[in-house]
């Protein structure tokens, strides 16, 4: 069955748009970045449960404002903006997988994939979940999201000081 | 158990969409009570900025524009590394002119345009002679096109974009992911940087012109765009839907059926 785009939306594209603007800072990108989340829930969709989609659709967004940020630089507005854009452009290409991986095999019951360090940063550095929230979000084990934070510190040492 | 300085937005909005389950939604209510914020206000502040949101983009605007983007292939336009380009490009500006004027006449590129006017001009490469394609031409799969605008004193910024058959949004310029419009030249018939090969799309390629005398962003453009390719009695010949400071011209070329072998 085809998957109700509209109806989703309704139901969670603001908050999408939110969690786009937050981290893009621009309007514009922000709804780009929204459709983008969209089109890629569409290209999913045999695999959806849509009664329960905020956790992946926020983890979707943020992986996406992390690649676009990647790529068009600009310069930070504030700390957090600062450290934002240091954790988006912090990893090579072999670690962009996104972290939607392990939310959409938790929410079909399969083993969740390896996650991607810069969404588990974010969460944990500029959003301000907590390790044990950010292992739930993620489907990961605590253990698991402290190992990938210390991963990340040591390829980016300007975020030793965090 | 590690600790926090305010409640993250993430963990409001799942409270909002009751997305929690009874002990989260405890804590979060707890946390924003701890630091002097009122749960209901928040939510209800989450409410109204979802109806400002989505009375500004409608679902049924979205839904047809992210069906768009989902059925068109990523990548559909062959750009033409910049020193082949240079030498395209090189072409269109040296080639004389045997007419002027006309669709499939060899024309010299500062012909094409009136000066003072906003122009835009699509030119097709040949073995031996460059063919600007006035609208209504007919084009095809592997033809490789060199876009080029003219603007009027009045047009300070602009942004290329087409739509095709496929329902596709191309953004030809500026380049990359910039968000805004890009700062016109005013000295004659200005090349883009980059030459294309048209695709396989079906029945029509569709180039716009989009300018303002004030910067603009380029995301009502692409919604424009996306939703106007995604009206397949429409795409063709109707307008973008634009905010009133921004003018638009459009060129479409016609991709009738190809025989196959």
């Amino acid at each position: 069955m085809a998957l109700d785009v509209e109806g989703i939306y309704l139901r969670y594209g603001p908050m999408v748009l939110r969690r786009c603007r937050k981290l893009l800072r621009h309007d514009a990108q922000a709804q780009d970045a929204m459709q983008d989340v969209f089109v890629n829930l569409l290209r999913h969709d045999e695999r959806l449960d849509p009664s329960a989609l905020a956790g992946l659709l926020l983890t979707m967004a943020t992986n996406v404002c992390l690649n676009k940020m990647r790529s068009s630089k600009r310069h930070p507005e504030d700390r957090d903006d600062e450290l934002l854009q240091r954790i988006a452009s912090a990893e090579g290409d072999a670690e962009s997988r996104t972290i939607a991986s392990g939310v959409l095999a938790r929410l079909f019951g399969g083993d969740p994939l390896a996650a991607s360090t810069r969404t588990i940063a974010t969460l944990h550095l500029v959003d301000g979940l907590t390790l044990e929230e950010v292992a739930r979000e993620s489907g990961m084990s605590v253990s698991g999201v402290r190992k990938r934070l210390r991963t990340l510190r040591g390829r980016l040492h300007e975020l030793e000081g965090v | 158990m590690t600790t926090r300085k305010t409640t993250p937005d993430w963990l409001l909005e799942k409270l909002a969409l009751g997305e929690l389950d009874a002990t989260a939604s405890a804590d979060v209510r707890r946390s924003l009570a701890d630091e002097g914020r009122d749960a209901d206000a928040e939510l209800a502040a989450l409410a109204r900025s979802n109806q400002e949101i989505l009375a500004a983009l409608p679902p049924a605007r979205i839904g047809a524009a992210v069906r768009a983007r989902a059925t068109a292939p990523t990548r559909r336009w062959l750009v033409i590394a910049p020193v082949l380009l240079a030498g395209a490009a090189a072409v269109v500006l040296m080639a004389r002119p045997a007419h002027d004027g006309g669709a499939g006449k060899t024309v010299e590129l500062e012909d094409t345009t009136i000066k003072g006017k906003t122009a835009l001009n699509v030119y097709r490469r040949a073995a031996d002679n460059n063919e600007r394609l006035e609208d209504g031409a007919r084009a095809a799969r592997g033809d490789l096109l060199q876009l080029a605008y003219s603007a009027a004193d009045d047009a300070e910024f602009g942004a290329l974009v087409s739509i095709d058959g496929r329902g596709h949004v191309t953004v030809h310029w500026p380049d990359g992911d910039a968000p805004a419009a890009a700062r016109l030249s005013h000295k004659g018939a200005i090349k883009l940087p980059s030459a294309y090969e048209l695709d396989d799309a079906p029945a029509f390629e569709r180039f716009f012109f989009v300018t303002s005398g004030a910067p603009f962003d380029l995301a009502p453009v692409l919604d424009a765009a996306r939703s106007l390719a995604a009206r397949p009695d429409a795409a063709r010949s109707g307008a973008l839907a634009l905010p009133a400071p921004l003018h638009q011209l459009s060129l479409t070329l016609d991709k009738p059926r190809q025989e196959t072998p």
